[in-house]
């Protein structure tokens, strides 16, 4: 192995969290994990989009000191994006790991954002890394790799927004512990608008309770309603002087629905938690 | 008198004919979006309906929110809907706040105590609402201005109690706590007992409850009103009326269907299947004239026990003139047990266009459901794409191997997708839908809640399935059946398999009326020969019925149900697959002796879109049907 292209290659998903990064615990997720991670079981997250899954995980990589290796998994993710391939460089043959092989023997924490997105056959290859064995074979090189007990598979699922086409087999279900997400309570959510944003307490209750009446809308029109993401983005306009009804309409009517309609509706909230 | 007359007619035109001094903003136009806005700030446990016309201010139940039908576009369009929006708003804070909960307003003076709570809590939701959602203080604070101004104008009604406090709290700024106001002018009976403090006090707590004592206080003092007050028009009223009738929407405890001096109940306990009730005849075409709330009484059904064998009007064979321009199909006399040849003449017509603003508010009231369908069926869409660059497929991708050796020269990794996929869509379905058009569709569902009539169920689940299909490419036809007896069976075209589903087709959805007679047997056998010559793999038969064939010349009871039953049974035999869906909770009874089929009631609707629409809608089939059971829901 070359080791300088093989650096190259993976160096772009393998993250060192060196500072401690913002998260306030909604229960005791953090417990939770942790004990996953002392009795090497697999985790599955849960949940709607921008509730802080990646956050929270880059959270616990840094309380438990380990690089963190991220691969967001699009519909063209073969097994070989994630185990790795031979590349030819200069009349040469040359294995290079994927993110997943290398994760293995790196020990770090491996996480596959938004696994459904992933074609069926690969999600089947991590099936012999999530039970108590911990191994992965490398077909092609013939190896064998056994997972130190450092290195952890996360996995993050969104079932709101999947089609019926695309949802996760049972079979790699059910080999995780499920660590469901959903928005923080508002006390919390307040926190955390106020300091991901720098917007003072009072407008982040507001933009939470913003957030309270679109999320209402769920089930009627709106699959995935407003996130705490959101609502920091919105946070953060407003605090570079964007006034803030103006910057709601921008950061979270426009994104959230094309149907006009529940556009009118989320508008309609923002004047009636945000005077002129 | 001559005088006036000429004056009047010199006088220049009213200004209300003035363009835009009587534009109104409709409810309708704003449902959509006031359903949802009232849904989140509701979290979900209100909905918005029309109040009867000619209302001005909102009221609420605790469970829906009645909305004038109209408003006038003063001072612009935009003004209207803000109050539309202020007065959804002011109702759904007092249902939530348990303002409606009226327990301790006293018995012996109940009218008067209700009014001045009114007149209290009205102020007391103003100013949480100003403190709850401070984007409609400003709005709020501009309307309570303008209603002291025309109340300070009006000098007639000045001199009440009620009326001068409500000036005063009208007088009162919404924003720093009312105790911190000072307010001379007081009329003296508000400042003994230290009245008006406490009800200051009241009007800033977080609570409604000392308001409700307060309001027997003053009751007791005053007695009575003199003048009923009227109110500001943007603040829901409190109707008793429509409190008591709560209980009515939850438990569904509606008186049961009439029974009259009919025997029919006694008839299904027997468990028979084949004992269906058989109208008389000379009831069927009032109830389909009584459009009124009174068809719904008017369902008096006589048993119809094994009738009598034919008669003898019934084995005269159709006199040519009868025949002419007609198509020909033959019945199934079971008291015979053979058919009758050329029995039945159907005669096609184009259905009748209706309004098609029908179609689009039953679209602008289901949109979100609607839209969750279509997705549903996105699924199903079969993709037929020529997939390049694939891990595995039927071909080799010449293109990618190309590069992949040109790569592998440059000396390169060469790509691994090398294969190209075809995924076959072949356009193979037809669709027939034959919808009953008889007299009984135009009933009233008696254990539906909303008391809608057969035909409304019916045309929304048409406009459901029209707008779901409409992302697939399936070909499908509507028809509508209905008749006077077998020498005039109709069927009513309401689209073919070749037209668009358009403007035309959405009026003639809209002009759906009920009709006469339920003669299901010639309807299917004419459709299922159309659909047999349509060129598909798959084809499909729906039938949507209320259920019970009937006509007048004997077509009922057992005949009509075996004469059914046998057109499906040919109709499977043509290699159709057949399906019926009934509105109708009795069908149950005898249905599933015709055919298996789904029932469209509103409790079992709901209950299957929960299965079918989320999880397993699989097969075409389900996925049909699914979308015709929602429109119960």
């Amino acid at each position: 192995m070359e080791p300088s292209v093989n650096a190259r290659w993976v160096d772009a998903q393998v993250t060192e969290v060196s500072e401690e990064p913002f998260y306030l615990p909604v229960r005791d997720e953090v417990a939770v994990f942790e004990a996953a991670y002392a009795r090497r079981l697999p985790v599955m997250l849960k949940g709607p989009t921008g509730v802080g899954k990646t956050r929270f995980l880059r959270y616990m990589a840094w309380r438990l000191g380990r690089p963190l290796v991220t691969v967001a998994c699009h519909d063209d993710l073969t097994a070989s994006d994630l185990l790795g391939r031979y590349l030819i460089t200069g009349g040469e043959t040359v294995w290079i790991d994927g993110p997943l092989t290398h994760a293995v023997r790196i020990g770090a924490i491996c996480y596959l954002d938004e696994i459904v997105e992933a074609r069926k056959d690969t999600t089947v290859v991590i099936h012999p890394l999530t039970d108590d064995r911990r191994r992965l074979r490398l077909e092609k090189t013939g190896e064998l790799l056994v997972a130190p007990p450092e290195f952890m598979l996360v996995i993050s699922y969104n079932p709101g927004y999947q089609s019926l086409t695309k949802n996760l087999k049972p079979s790699t279900r059910q080999r995780f512990v499920a660590i469901d997400f959903d928005f923080p309570p508002p006390d919390l959510e307040v926190e955390i608008v106020a300091h991901e944003s720098g917007v003072d307490r009072e407008m982040a209750r507001r933009l939470v309770k913003l957030g309270g009446l679109i999320r209402n809308l769920r089930d009627a029109g709106l699959d995935e309603p407003a996130s705490t993401r959101l609502l920091v983005y919105a946070g953060l306009l407003i605090h570079s002087g964007i006034a803030p009804r103006r910057a709601c309409e921008l950061a979270i009517a426009a994104p959230i629905s094309d149907d006009p309609a529940v556009r009118e509706a989320v508008l309609d909230l923002v004047a009636t938690v945000f005077a002129e | 008198m001559l005088r006036s007359v000429l004056k009047r007619l010199r006088a220049p035109e009213p200004v209300a004919e003035q363009p835009g001094q009587h534009a109104v903003v409709e409810l309708a136009e704003l449902e959509t979006v006031l359903a949802l806005y009232v849904r989140a700030l509701s979290a979900g446990s209100l909905r918005i309906a029309a109040g009867p016309s000619g209302t001005r201010s909102p009221a609420t139940d605790g469970r829906a929110v009645f909305l004038p039908p109209a408003l006038p576009a003063r001072p612009s369009l935009e003004g209207a809907r803000r109050r539309y929006r202020l007065m959804a708003a002011w109702a759904v804070l007092q249902a939530r706040t348990g303002c409606l909960e009226l327990a301790p307003l006293p018995p012996e003076s109940p009218a008067s105590a209700l009014a001045w709570y009114e007149l209290l809590h009205g102020e007391w939701v103003d100013r949480r609402l100003a403190r709850e959602w401070p984007g409609l203080a400003p709005f709020l604070a501009e309307l309570r201005r303008e209603e002291l101004v025309a109340r300070q104008a009006r000098r007639s009604a000045s001199n009440g109690l009620a009326e001068q406090v409500l000036r005063h709290l009208l007088d009162l700024p919404l924003h720093p706590p009312a105790a911190s106001t000072v307010t001379s002018e007081l009329p003296p009976a508000l400042l003994e007992g230290q009245v008006w403090e406490r009800l200051l006090g009241a009007l800033d707590g977080a609570d409604p409850e000392p308001l409700r004592e307060l309001a027997l206080d003053l009751a007791a003092r005053m007695l009575a009103l003199e003048h009923p007050l009227d109110l500001p028009a943007y603040r829901a009223r409190i109707r008793p009326e429509l409190l008591a009738r709560r209980p009515l929407f939850e438990a569904p405890e509606l008186p049961d269907r009439p029974v009259g001096p009919t025997l029919d109940r006694p008839a299904a306990r027997r468990g028979d299947p084949l004992v269906v009730e058989a109208r008389s005849p000379a009831q069927v075409p009032q109830r389909a004239r009584g459009s009124g709330r009174g068809g719904r009484h008017a369902v008096q059904l006589s048993l119809g026990d094994r009738e009598a064998p034919p008669t003898l009007a019934r084995l005269t064979p159709l006199s040519e003139a009868e025949k002419a321009g007609a198509s020909l199909y033959p019945e199934w006399d079971c008291w015979s047990g053979s058919y009758l040849p050329d029995w039945c003449a159907v005669r096609e017509t184009r259905a009748r266009g209706g309004n098609v603003d029908l179609v689009e508010r039953i679209l602008r009231q289901h949109r979100p459901l609607v839209q969750h369908l279509k997705q549903q069926f996105e699924a199903l869409q079969p993709e037929r794409l020529r997939l390049t660059r694939q891990l595995d497929g039927d071909e080799l991708d010449l293109a990618a191997i190309v590069e992949a050796t040109a790569d592998r020269r440059a000396g390169l990794s060469p790509g691994e997708k090398l294969y190209s996929r075809t995924l076959e869509r072949e356009r193979s379905i037809a669709l027939a839908c034959l919808v009953d058009l008889s007299g009984s569709t135009g009933a009233w569902i008696d254990d539906d809640p909303r008391n809608e009539q057969v035909i409304e169920v019916t045309r929304r689940a048409l406009v459901f399935l029209c707008e779901a299909l409409s992302v697939l490419e399936d070909r499908y036809a509507i028809f509508g059946f209905t008749g006077t007896t077998r020498k005039q069976c109709q069927i009513r075209i309401i689209k073919g398999f070749d037209e668009p589903y358009g403007a035309e087709v959405k009026g003639r959805i809209a002009g759906l009326s009920p009709g006469a007679y339920t003669r299901i047997g010639p309807a299917l056998r004419h459709v299922s020969g159309i659909l047999a010559r349509q060129p598909a793999r798959l084809r499909l038969l729906m039938l949507i019925s209320d259920g019970r064939p009937n006509d007048f010349d004997g077509y009922g009871g057992r005949y009509g149900i075996e004469d059914t039953r046998r057109a499906l049974l040919e109709a499977r035999q043509r290699g159709l697959a057949t399906f019926a869906l009934t509105i109708d909770a009795e069908a149950r009874d005898y249905m599933p002796y015709m055919h298996a089929h789904l029932s469209l009631g509103a409790g079992a609707a709901s209950a299957y879109r929960e299965r079918a629409v989320s999880h397993r809608m699989t097969t075409r089939v389900s996925a049909y049907a699914a979308v015709l059971s929602v429109c119960g829901a």
